[in-house]
């Protein structure tokens, strides 16, 4: 089946099953920033940003994707967006284990698009939702804010974070 | 106008529509055609051998916030609707989306998945049992705007288009999510109470259990409508043997795990105890 | 990514990041494992339904194309490639499908067909009817006949067959017998049986590899752990010599159970499979097969009697630990020892008796995480002192203080610790969590709580408080550690860059070493190379006849304090452009500490302390626990690291909370991590949280509902299971009564 996508920001048409799930698909096609997990949607390795938004990959079957955006860390990491997380994970002293990164960055992208200054409890959540162990929470947070930091610094905005 | 099909050999097979008209279209013509939106209800299931995909709809994605009600378009994601704030949802429809799964699954799992699931009750449901929510199913011809309460099962050939929320205020407002929190089993099921007094008697309640079955009988809540706060022992102990009457009766001719028949009598009490 | 290496690289061990599931090759086969749906039973035949239309390039490989040996060796366990004879387990894998669609082949292993010798089971069945008057199963009673007779043949192992011991250790000091029949000696008698079958799960690279045949080479791209084993096993089932296996370790994200000598049966099958076919063969188990027969839930079961004076001081200690193996083992002795060394924990009395054992059964191989095997014994023994002070009414503070190893009798234990300061952190960690306030009053509140509960609808919540104290021992000195030689090297170059000479480590404790550098000696830590080598390469001696696991081999802990060694005596040196070397080994004093034939000694190169407090309060409406604070001290030496430190533990805390209820992450608003000063040697406390977290949870829900928990993990319905048995208790006692 021929499905069209617009796929990192270029037009694609994905063949593949309509049931098949993106995850494979996307794997398939050499994007291999999207891992397979536990695949059923909670461990978040597999998460990629369909229209804008964190989704897990693995038990989404590629036919419902028909005419979406998709992208995934291969080219959000080519972003300011993206730019501005990894740096801030680096200062933090993250050391990513290589399978839970999509998951840390798409999830940070989210809080940052949706928060411009997130609260304790905002960060709680997000720190909750992953659930990787290779990184501990505070640490974690500590990147989410340094991610922030750099956000507000890029934008313009200095020690915008209290 | 006619959708595209896919076909593939010895596979499912995919529809697409453009709007609702083409998806009336083709529940028309197509038989066991099945509605999708997120999919997120067939993880670890088989997927159906027909589906039409609904995620594009625009028409089942609208936010229509009125005085007293709120309508939600079917296909809209639960991610969206929380994203709406606490602020312009019934708090307890709001608590209950939040306990959904994860935000990655919210972000594309949707609110007309979640109310019509087939073999199970998913979490919004007692929730809005509780509130005395509204479906409206369309199919070519028009609409009907149905109470929840009333639903006994999902009708065939229509098309679930929006859930309307009545927004009232209440003045206790209680739900509590069961079983495991990282998968749905027999042990799954969620509560939601809902309570409001006027010159110290109680004006409203509603209590409302769902997971493999639902629960929510006017007759019970009747028996406190009236009583003068606060509640007294007495009060609470003979609604507790009537609502295990009652919830006795509902369950009768099923194998419920006895847990679940506790956890709601404990969360029944529990609940009364806010309003003393 | 494509699979390649460069052909200057002659070295038969490479160490790459990438994922091996990342990668691939042209005309690439996938392979999947058809596995047994039965636990026992005698393969007749293995083979596609008759009419499959079976793919052109789609093949079937099982024991007989196996070109070499059919079964390896491993530490002197005989484990087959592939079965062919008799069916150890449910899951055994009896053969491999290949081919380039994984969506066919995932069709195509519905049409295998696994034909079984239903003669030899019904053989069994006659004996068993005749010596047990048991009515015979017909075989004609609807099933299949295989799963009849497979059903009743469990039952006949379960009701005839004695349980084969394939591994026992016995350690018996003073006399056991005598204590327990002077009653002076034992005012109290405390049994209990534990049992924790918490194991830890992973959602990261299921284990696989990525094999190929090229210019007679054999080429492998997996995650293993064990180096030696793997070459050796992969030379002795295909056939090919060492020197033409090139084996590239990937990414390793994540040290499971069975994955340390699985992962060679695994490649050595698709090593089969990529020389029969001549094309790169890709293997990689499913979510489901990683789960059934690599991260297994270990059954491990512990039973406790214990005597104490009135006083508190324990007298005698009678343990058994039994430990289902699973069909193989080669590592059953090595657990069972490290069982049987902790079994005590860290109290000492001059009367013990342990008597540890392993079973082999028809269940899928258990090998314990072999950094976490303690837990296990310190789960016992601490739920043990926290049920012997709920019956005594001693405080769990004072029996733990009175009791541990150093305290009030000299130990005549044969293995000796040194626990650190020990009573300080005891101390500390009681102070800190309010412990002995809040233990009193939960204990006080214990006996009446039901009653109030029903009564008073204001009734004080359900609360328990539980302790539990451990240490974790590194660089063990057991079998492998005597047969290996640890050493570090570190050298500078005419570049001023410093190499260390080392099997690689994980990204944080490569991390710690880099800080240990950076601190001492003025160099960029971009100066600082690791060279990731191999036993052979890094010049340590191996005897051949046994072949030690890598991973195994001076633990972390062991190396990082030779490397501080290393680093000290080049701070003297000047780096000038000379390039030197300085290698640091185990004084051979050190290994003398301990006697493997006698099994006695000093069995660790060091020992951490750990203590941990956990208190919870029960919702009584939905019957699940909330937890309300966790309390953890360490004396872990000195700390080279405190942030890195303390970020592991809290990973531990997290890790370990999300094992304890099954389908349930727990959570914990407040944790509190301290490290207690030190100027000791840097030690290992990396596992010491699994060691006492699990039992100070148990310990804590046992006080909240009155009654032992002694099995870990629960399920979400368990607190609710116990409450109503004591709900049915009491009405009995009160018909009784009546």
């Amino acid at each position: 089946m021929k499905i069209p996508v617009m796929l990192n920001s270029e037009k694609v048409i994905l063949d593949a099953r309509p049931t098949e799930s993106l995850l494979e698909v996307l794997r398939s096609n050499g994007l291999l920033s999207v891992k397979e997990g536990c695949t059923k949607g909670k461990c978040g390795s597999c998460t990629v940003l369909l229209d804008d938004k964190p989704v897990p990959s693995c038990i989404i079957p590629v036919g419902i994707v028909r005419n979406a955006s998709i992208e995934t860390l291969e080219f959000f990491l080519l972003t300011k967006e993206g730019e501005d997380i990894i740096s801030g994970f680096r200062q933090a002293g993250m050391n990513m284990c290589g399978f839970c990164n999509s998951s840390r960055i798409f999830s940070t992208y989210e809080l940052l698009k949706k928060s411009y200054r997130p609260t304790a409890e905002e960060l709680d959540r997000l720190a909750d939702s992953i659930k990787c162990n290779c990184i501990d929470r505070k640490t974690f947070i500590n990147g989410v804010i340094y991610a922030t930091a750099n956000r507000h610094e890029r934008e313009g905005r200095r020690n915008a974070l209290i | 106008m006619k959708g595209r099909v896919e076909e593939m050999p010895s596979s499912k097979t995919f529809f697409y529509a453009k709007n609702l008209s083409d998806v009336f279209y083709q529940m028309k013509n197509i038989s066991e055609l099945n509605i999708v939106g997120g999919c997120t209800s067939f993880v670890g299931k088989e997927l159906p051998e027909k589906a039409l995909s609904v995620r594009d709809i625009a028409e089942l994605k609208v936010i229509d916030k009125h005085e007293r009600y709120i309508d939600l378009g079917s296909a809209l994601s639960l991610s969206e609707i929380e994203d709406l704030g606490e602020a312009n949802l019934p708090k307890i429809f709001y608590e209950a989306i939040t306990t959904i799964a994860n935000r990655n699954i919210r972000n594309i799992a949707t609110v007309g998945g979640n109310v019509c699931g087939r073999d199970f009750y998913n979490t919004l449901y007692a929730p809005l049992l509780a509130l005395d929510a509204r479906l409206e199913f369309m199919d070519g011809d028009g609409s009907v705007l149905q109470p929840i309460m009333r639903l006994e099962k999902l009708p065939e050939n229509e098309l679930l288009s929006k859930v309307r929320l009545p927004l009232e205020e209440w003045e206790v407002s209680l739900f509590r999510k069961l079983g495991p929190s990282e998968s749905v089993n027999e042990l799954s099921a969620s509560f939601a109470f809902l309570a409001n007094s006027q010159k110290n008697q109680i004006s409203d309640l509603r209590i409302a259990f769902a997971g493999s079955f639902k629960f929510r009988d006017i007759d019970l809540e009747n028996k406190l409508i009236g009583a003068h706060l606060p509640l007294s022992s007495t009060a609470i102990s003979n609604f507790m043997l009537e609502a295990e009457d009652f919830f006795n009766q509902a369950t009768s001719n099923r194998k419920l795990n006895p847990i679940l028949r506790h956890q709601f009598w404990n969360l029944v009490k529990y609940s009364l105890e806010q309003l003393t | 990514m494509c699979a390649k290496r460069k052909s200057a690289d002659k070295k038969n061990f490479v160490f790459s990041d990438e994922f091996y599931s990342d990668m691939s090759a042209p005309d690439m086969l996938y392979a999947l494992p058809i596995t047994s749906p039965f636990s026992c039973g005698k393969i007749r035949s293995i083979g596609f339904a008759p009419k499959t239309k079976v793919p052109e390039d789609c093949f079937l490989f099982t024991g007989n194309d196996i070109p070499g040996e059919k079964s390896v060796a491993i530490l002197g366990t005989e484990v087959p490639v592939f079965s062919c004879g008799e069916i150890s387990y449910k899951g055994e894998i009896l053969a491999l499908l290949a081919g380039p669609d994984r969506e066919v082949l995932t069709e195509l292993k519905n049409s295998v067909r696994i034909q079984l010798d239903g003669d030899e089971l019904k053989k069994e069945e006659t004996e068993f009817s005749k010596n047990y008057n048991f009515l015979s199963v017909s075989i004609d009673d609807g099933f299949p006949i295989e799963q009849s007779i497979i059903s009743l043949r469990k039952t006949i192992e379960n009701f005839t067959k004695k349980r084969e011991i394939i591994a026992r250790r016995k350690i018996v000091t003073g006399i056991t017998e005598e204590v327990f029949s002077d009653p002076e000696k034992s005012a109290y008698v405390v049994e209990g049986k534990w049992n924790s079958r918490i194991h830890y799960k992973s959602n990261k690279e299921t284990e696989g590899c990525l094999c190929y045949v090229k210019g007679g080479n054999l080429h492998v791209f997996t995650p293993c752990q064990w180096l030696s084993q793997l070459s050796k096993t992969l030379s002795e089932v295909t056939g090919f010599p060492k020197s033409k296996i090139f084996i590239t370790r990937t990414m390793v994200s994540h040290k499971t159970t069975n994955a340390l000598w699985f992962n060679s049966i695994l490649v050595s099958q698709a090593a089969i499979a990529a020389i029969k076919t001549g094309r790169p063969v890709k293997y990689s188990l499913s979510r489901s097969s990683q789960e059934a027969l690599l991260e297994l839930a270990p059954n491990v079961q512990i039973s406790h009697k214990t005597a104490l004076d009135a006083e508190g001081v324990i007298t005698a200690m009678e343990i058994s630990v039994e430990f289902d193996a699973g069909a193989y083992n080669p590592f059953a002795s090595e657990i069972l020892d490290r069982l049987a060394i902790a079994a005590t924990g860290i109290y000492s009395c001059r009367n013990v008796r342990v008597s540890a054992k392993a079973f082999k059964s028809h269940n899928p191989p258990s090998s314990l995480h072999l950094s976490m095997i303690d837990s296990h014994s310190f789960y016992a023994m601490e739920n043990q002192i926290q049920k012997i002070a709920a019956q005594t009414g001693f405080s769990p503070v004072d029996l733990r203080q009175i009791n541990k190893a150093g305290g009030a009798q000299k130990s005549t234990w044969p293995f000796t610790y040194s626990f650190g300061r020990s009573i300080d952190a005891i101390n500390a960690v009681a102070i800190r969590s309010d412990f002995k306030r809040k233990y009193a009053v939960s204990r006080l509140a214990g006996h009446s709580r039901y009653e109030e509960s029903e009564n008073s609808p204001y009734s004080p919540p359900l609360r328990g408080i539980g302790m539990a104290c451990a240490f974790d021992g590194s660089g063990y000195l057991g079998t492998f550690f005597e047969k290996s030689n640890i050493s570090m090297q570190v050298s500078v170059n005419e570049e001023k860059k410093v190499i260390v000479h080392a099997y690689p480590p994980s990204s944080s404790i490569r991390e710690i070493w880099i800080k240990i550098i950076t601190d001492d000696i003025d160099v960029d830590r971009r100066s600082i190379i690791f060279t990731n080598e191999t036993i052979g390469e890094s010049g340590l001696k191996n005897d051949d006849s046994v072949i030690i696991p890598e991973a195994l081999i001076g633990t972390v802990s062991v190396r990082t304090i030779l490397l501080k060694k290393c680093i000290d005596s080049l701070k003297r040196k000047k780096i000038d452009g000379t390039p030197f070397s300085v290698k640091k080994s185990l004084p051979s004093s050190r290994k003398k500490i301990w006697n493997q034939e006698e099994f006695s000694g000093s069995p660790y190169y060091n020992t951490a302390f750990g203590t941990c407090t956990l208190e919870l309060e029960l919702d009584t409406c939905t019957y699940r626990e909330n937890l309300r604070k966790i309390c953890v001290i360490i004396d872990g030496g000195r700390i080279l690291s405190p942030k890195s430190a303390e970020n592991a533990v809290h990973r531990s805390i997290q890790r370990c909370l999300s094992t304890l209820v099954d389908d349930d992450s727990l959570k914990c608003p407040s944790i509190s991590v301290q490290f207690m000063q030190s100027e000791e040697e840097p030690k290992q406390i990396g596992h010491l949280v699994y060691s006492i977290l699990p039992a100070a949870y148990a310990s804590a829900l046992s006080q909240a509902l009155s009654v032992t928990v002694d099995f870990l993990p629960l399920q979400t319905d368990s607190i609710f299971k116990i409450c109503e048995n004591l709900t049915d208790e009491r009405k009995v006692r009160r018909e009784d009564e009546q």
